[in-house]
């Protein structure tokens, strides 16, 4: 692995839990308060902040190379779920671990694609509206929509640059479900063709 | 297309034994020295013998150059009809 890779992922997993405790404790806001009179706070703050921003970085860096290089995503991956490939044997009990991974996400990734698709609304109906004494109506709906519908584009005037993720969870559910299979079928097509 | 013995073959389990383990114990030599001979790990050489792992082909050959017998001599088939013999 090389040295900036390495870097990057000691500094990325040694900076997590102050990253994470910084972001679910106040101690920041706090920080910033004090920043305004005490002269170490407003060092500790600007440190703190220059961590966070390299971790931030340090995680883009991360996620582009594990997409964009294949040799770094194999070694960190391999490193991570410690598979062992010494041997012939290793290697059929790794590709039998990764083919049960495989149908067992495909299987959840398929369940929460149903679960983000449907929608069950029991509601009460006014007083006028009862229908044969029925004062509930049960009412079932199925929707897709590929874009969030939080995302708003930045307004031109307030905002030169915003940036958030504007997919829906639907969306990211199906396009990681597609690329499984999609992955799957073409890698097994590639190494399974014969050549006359 | 029959085979020699027309046995059915399609949905067949076949029963492999192996003889690794008295090659082994003729030549005394430990399951870890032959794991370093051949290139494999201990435990493949213990799978082997319990009869939880059947090799390839080609780790199949290397036992036998090692034992310098043939593959059959070093893993057998039992066969139903066998008995009936």
């Amino acid at each position: 692995m090389k040295k900036i890779n390495k870097f990057v992922i000691i500094y990325f997993l040694c900076a997590l839990p102050i990253i994470a405790f910084m972001v679910f404790s106040e101690i920041s806001e706090k920080l910033n308060e004090m920043a305004k009179t005490e002269g170490w706070a407003d060092w500790v703050n600007s440190a703190l902040g220059f961590s966070m921003g390299f971790w931030m970085l340090s995680a883009i860096y991360l996620g582009v190379a594990l997409i964009g290089s294949s040799a770094f995503r194999e070694e960190l991956v391999r490193r991570l779920v410690r598979i062992k490939e010494r041997d012939e044997r290793e290697v059929a009990i790794a590709g039998a671990a990764a083919k049960k991974v495989f149908f067992s996400t495909i299987a959840i990734i398929s369940f929460l694609l149903v679960l983000t698709l449907f929608q069950i609304n029991v509601s009460r109906l006014p007083e006028g509206k009862i229908i044969n004494g029925k004062k509930h109506v049960l009412s079932l709906g199925l929707k897709f929509s590929p874009w969030d519908k939080e995302f708003k584009e930045p307004a031109p005037e307030s905002e030169r640059f915003g940036y958030r993720f504007p997919l829906s969870t639907s969306a990211v559910l199906l396009g990681i479900l597609l690329w499984q299979l999609g992955t799957f079928h073409w890698y097994s097509r590639k190494v399974g063709s014969v050549n006359d | 297309m029959k085979t020699r013995n027309h046995m059915k073959l399609k949905n067949k389990k076949l029963n492999i034994q192996t003889r690794l383990h008295i090659l082994r114990a003729e030549r005394r030599i430990t399951q870890e020295e032959l794991a370093e001979e051949i290139g494999v790990t201990r435990g493949t050489i213990i799978a082997i013998e319990k009869g939880n792992y059947n090799p390839t082909l080609e780790l199949a050959f290397k036992l036998s150059f090692f034992f310098d017998t043939s593959i059959e001599n070093i893993f057998l088939i039992e066969r139903e009809n066998e008995k009936d013999k």
